[in-house]
């Protein structure tokens, strides 16, 4: 295994390198004569200083200006790469650090920091966290590394543990690192809440705290959108989403997760056109959206167009068979387009997945009761019974 | 009604409205199949109290948004019944009351509920001085001939002890001391009441939903903030403690005594309590009981028959039969029932009005011997869901509005809260519309496309709604019960396409629960006479037959309560028609 400039020499630093000297001089001691190490450091420090001001752009002026210098120095590497997630350029990102040969270990913090911010960037939670926890033995000081495990607390529903790390965050980590974690907290607590109606109340100031922090949070507006849309606050949610489709440098993940926000205020207002083409936009910016998928669906079967409906949510499934909320609206597609059997089949596929599931416990009952399937319907019902007596407690 | 309270922590707890995604709730699809669409023939117009004499107005309390407990928000029902024995339909109008600073009831004069005497051509007097009226805070009342002696008396629910007004046959009404044992207690908030002759014994049992407890510690304002959408408002239901109905069997002369327990209608959790009516859901010739309850599962009562005890036994089967729930497993808010043959297979079928964001929902009855009770939420499908999504109802009166032989739908709307005024919700508003659903084809309805009339985009906050022939043309009018309002009187105008009869049946008290059927041109329609129906309100009793048009005479078919089945033939149509017990065919 090849371990990298913490236990290595440096390599030696090419030409075009050495001028970053200059721009770097004024964090070596007066009067040094610096090593390349040395210079290396001074550009990372330097480096992660623009990052913790949110001076975002002057990083990757300066590494415009010495590209050299990521080959060289893993720090500088962990710097940049953490820049680009700040920036939300996951996909440079991840060509930055596709460069890197496989059978490196990562000592050199940032890098490492930066490598397991990228997984859970790119939503590979449980590799994050064990990459995180076994850093987490040899740098468990390390404020960027412990924002990060707030961020994977988080993503695991353990938000009281995050909330506990985060008053070490101020001054110590990035600011985008703090303001991620800050949204990542408010977007997952009021996705739960947004899911029983009587916490919605409670969703929304929490969403606007966050998009006041954080005005370029695509998802964190669209998020607050719907929830002010199932709020009946249409103005208000209409504006919201027109404010962030007006901003500059929205990238095509952020404005569709806008105008699915915008599909589901055109539900909400019963306009089933606009709805319909505003799931459209969607699904020509990011092909598969689930959630565009999803209201299209439910769009088309207002329609009554069934086989429509039922071909987008086969997309939705065959991404990921286990969404509850797919099969849900399948299981209402077939039942509309009197498919019995077929709605059946969905609803048992929720109970696979969560088999208290109380709406599809109800559903499934009365298909079978018109079947006249007197003791599965009673079987169920006494399920049903159980899990909500459970739920009351 | 969907704020709740947090008591123990003394916290709020947000809004209870639910289906609150519109993922959740199919929008707006083409209109029902079959029928085709047809210029709307059905036309109500709104007659002015001072044309009519109808000079009451409901008040509960604050007025608006000063107003700071649900008592002050529910308003009440209202009741259609032939009081002196004229013939013609009389009205009787709840009042509530002034609730103190303290959240306490102030009973006296301006509690004191009003009774009109129907004067003929929409014209109508107050009744006279020395009768007795309900005079607590009101909430419904319920007509039936408790005591056997030919007139309808007179029930009326309260939050307090309810009142039991005994008729002399001249709409000289005097309370029943102790309301003849179905008083209730001091703090019971009774809503909705309904008779039927549950145990065949020939006299009328009584049941009596109950809602929550009045708890004047919480105030809304007062640190225990209730919210709906985000808008502070009054609390409850959920969260206040939900107070257990009451059945009631009559002794035979008029007196009750409670009998929930025994009978088997003591739930292990009390629910909140709206509006019971009875029915013979499962066709098998004994009264059933649906119970529609806010934001917890309905409840249906199966008839099993008298026991060895002499009381009749029923077994809660909401959830088995599909009533206790929407079509996706929620609990809704259930208002208002009227319950009803919609779909012509002669079986009756259920509408209940809901609250906002929910829609109104219309189960349909496939009940058989196999399975037992049975039925299916088909409150989109029907077309009665959908276009009230944002509806907030109460009132629900099934008739044939236009005389063309099938049954159509009204349904009175308003919001609860006044507070939803100025909390900036979309959508929503403190009065809003009634709606007329027209049948287009068998269970199929839909708004009549050219609207129904001016009375009908008036906005106002309705509450109960009573149907029945109030001025002898024919067809059938409303009156709805508005909160802190005068009641509206809209008379129907509609356009006729056929003809129609109207069936009194006698004596009244064997007359509850008599399923009749009635065949003219190769058609059949069915109806149940009901005592207790609507939201808090009683209608018009007899029953009410638009027929297709022709010349033929009728043939009705009666089954009484009783057991006796009966046929009366070569009956002419377009008039009142009176069909005495045993006086029939066989």
């Amino acid at each position: 295994m090849n371990v990298r400039f913490a236990l290595a020499p440096m390599l030696c630093v090419a030409v075009g390198l050495l001028s970053c000297a200059t721009s770097v001089a004024a964090q070596i001691a007066p009067g040094a004569n610096p090593t390349q190490d040395e210079q290396m450091q001074a550009l990372s420090r330097r480096l992660r200083d623009l990052r913790h001001q949110g001076r975002l752009r002057e990083v990757l002026s300066q590494m415009g200006q010495y590209p050299e210098a990521v080959q060289r120095d893993d720090h500088v590497l962990g710097e940049w790469i953490q820049a680009l997630l700040d920036l939300g350029k996951v996909d440079e990102a991840r060509d930055l650090a596709a460069s890197l040969p496989d059978d490196t270990v990562r000592v050199a913090p940032p890098l490492a920091v930066a490598l397991v911010r990228l997984q859970y960037a790119r939503g590979r939670v449980p590799e994050a966290r064990q990459t995180a926890d076994a850093m987490a033995e040899q740098i468990p000081r390390n404020p960027d590394l412990r924002a990060l495990r707030a961020l994977l607390d988080i993503s695991e529903g353990d938000y009281a543990k995050a909330e506990a790390a985060m008053p070490s965050f101020s001054g110590n980590v990035a600011p985008q690192v703090a303001s991620d974690v800050e949204c990542a907290l408010a977007l997952a607590k009021a996705a739960e809440l947004m899911s029983d109606d009587a916490l919605l109340g409670r969703a929304v100031p929490l969403l606007e705290k966050a998009l006041d922090k954080s005005p370029r949070r695509a998802d964190v507006r669209a998020l607050l959108a719907r929830a002010l849309v199932r709020w009946q606050r249409f103005e208000q949610a209409s504006d919201l989403i027109d404010e962030g489709l007006a901003q500059d440098g929205l990238d095509d993940a952020g404005r569709a997760e806008l105008e699915c926000a915008r599909g589901f205020l055109a539900r909400g207002r019963r306009d089933g056109d606009a709805a319909v083409a505003a799931y459209e936009k969607v699904l020509e910016l990011v092909p598969d959206q689930p959630q565009a998928l999803l209201g299209l669906a439910r769009c088309k079967s207002d329609a009554a167009d069934y086989d429509a409906a039922r071909e987008l949510l086969d997309k939705c499934l065959s991404r990921d068979a286990h969404d509850l909320d797919a099969l849900l609206a399948l299981a209402d597609v077939e039942g509309d387009a009197g498919r019995p059997d077929e709605a059946e089949a969905a609803l048992r596929r929720v109970l696979e997945v969560k088999p208290n599931h109380l709406r599809a416990l109800w559903q499934l009952s009365r298909l079978l009761a018109r079947r006249g399937a007197s003791d599965e319907v009673d079987a169920l019902l006494k399920r049903y019974e159980e899990r909500k007596k459970a739920l009351d407690r | 009604m969907r704020a709740i309270v947090a008591c123990a922590v003394g916290l709020l707890v947000a809004s209870r409205a639910r289906a609150a995604s519109p993922d959740d709730v199919a929008q707006d699809g083409p209109a029902p199949p079959a029928g085709g669409e047809r210029s709307s023939a059905v036309l109500f117009v709104e007659v002015p109290a001072e044309d009519s004499g109808i000079a009451f107005v409901h008040h509960a309390g604050a007025r608006g948004v000063e107003k700071r407990f649900m008592i002050e928000c529910v308003g009440a029902g209202l009741g259609l019944v032939d009081l002196d024995g004229d013939g013609d339909l009389d009205l009787y109008c709840v009042q509530g009351a002034d609730v103190d600073e303290g959240g306490r009831i102030v009973t006296g004069p301006r509690s004191r509920d009003a009774l009109f005497l129907n004067d003929g051509g929409l014209r109508f007097s107050p009744s006279g001085a020395g009768v007795d009226l309900g005079g607590g805070h009101g909430s419904g009342v319920c007509a039936a001939d408790v005591d056997g002696d030919g007139d309808d008396d007179l029930f009326v629910t309260n939050l307090g002890f309810d009142e039991l007004l005994l008729n002399d046959g001249a709409a000289r009404l005097s309370c029943a001391p102790g309301a003849s044992g179905a008083a209730g207690a001091e703090t019971d908030w009774s809503m909705g009441a309904a008779f039927a002759d549950a145990d065949a014994d020939g006299d009328l049992d009584l049941y009596v939903a109950r809602y929550h407890a009045h708890d004047l510690s919480l105030p809304m304002l007062s640190g225990h903030p209730c919210t709906w959408l985000g808008c502070e408002v009054p609390c409850g239901p959920q969260g206040l403690p939900a107070q257990a109905d009451a059945f009631f069997v009559n002794d035979g002369r008029g007196a009750f005594v409670e009998r929930t327990s025994a009978c088997g209608m003591a739930l292990p959790q009390a629910r909140y309590g709206f509006q019971p009516v009875f029915g013979d859901f499962d066709g098998d010739g004994d009264a059933d009981l649906f119970v529609s309850n806010d934001s917890v599962e309905n409840s249906l009562f199966v008839n099993e028959g008298r026991g060895d005890d002499g009381l009749p036994h029923f077994d809660e089967q909401g959830m088995r039969s599909g009533l206790a729930l929407s079509d996706t497993g929620k609990a809704q808010a259930g208002m208002g029932v009227a319950v009803a043959d919609l779909d012509g297979d002669l079986d009756d079928d259920v509408v209940m009005t809901n609250f906002a964001r929910e829609v109104n929902a219309c189960f349909v009855n496939a009940s058989n011997a196999a399975f037992g009770p049975l039925f299916f939420d088909e409150g989109n499908p029907s077309g009665l869901g959908r276009p009230s999504y944002f509806d907030l109802g109460w009132g629900c009166n099934v008739f044939d509005a236009d005389l063309d032989g099938d049954v159509d739908v009204f349904v009175a709307n308003g919001h609860v809260y006044p507070h939803v005024q100025g909390c900036n919700i979309s959508s929503t508003s403190f009065a809003q519309l009634d709606r007329v659903f027209l049948q287009l084809a068998p269970g199929r309805f839909a708004p009549p496309p050219g609207g129904a009339g001016p009375a009908l985009d008036v906005a106002a906050p309705s509450r109960g709604s009573a149907a029945g022939d109030l001025d002898g043309d024919g067809d059938v009018d409303l009156v709805v019960a508005q909160l802190d309002g005068a009641p509206r009187l809209l008379r129907n105008e509609s356009r006729r396409a056929g003809r129609f009869v109207l069936l009194d049946l006698r004596p009244l008290a064997a007359a509850v629960g008599a399923r009749v059927t009635v065949e003219a041109e190769g058609t059949r329609r069915a109806a149940e006479v009901r005592a207790g129906s609507s939201f808090l309100c009683t209608e018009d009793r007899r029953l009410h037959f638009g027929l297709p048009p022709g010349e033929g005479t009728l043939t009705v078919h009666v089954r009484w309560p009783d057991g006796l089945s009966e046929r009366f033939t070569e009956l002419p149509s377009d008039g009142v028609r009176v069909l005495v017990h045993g006086t029939g065919q066989p």
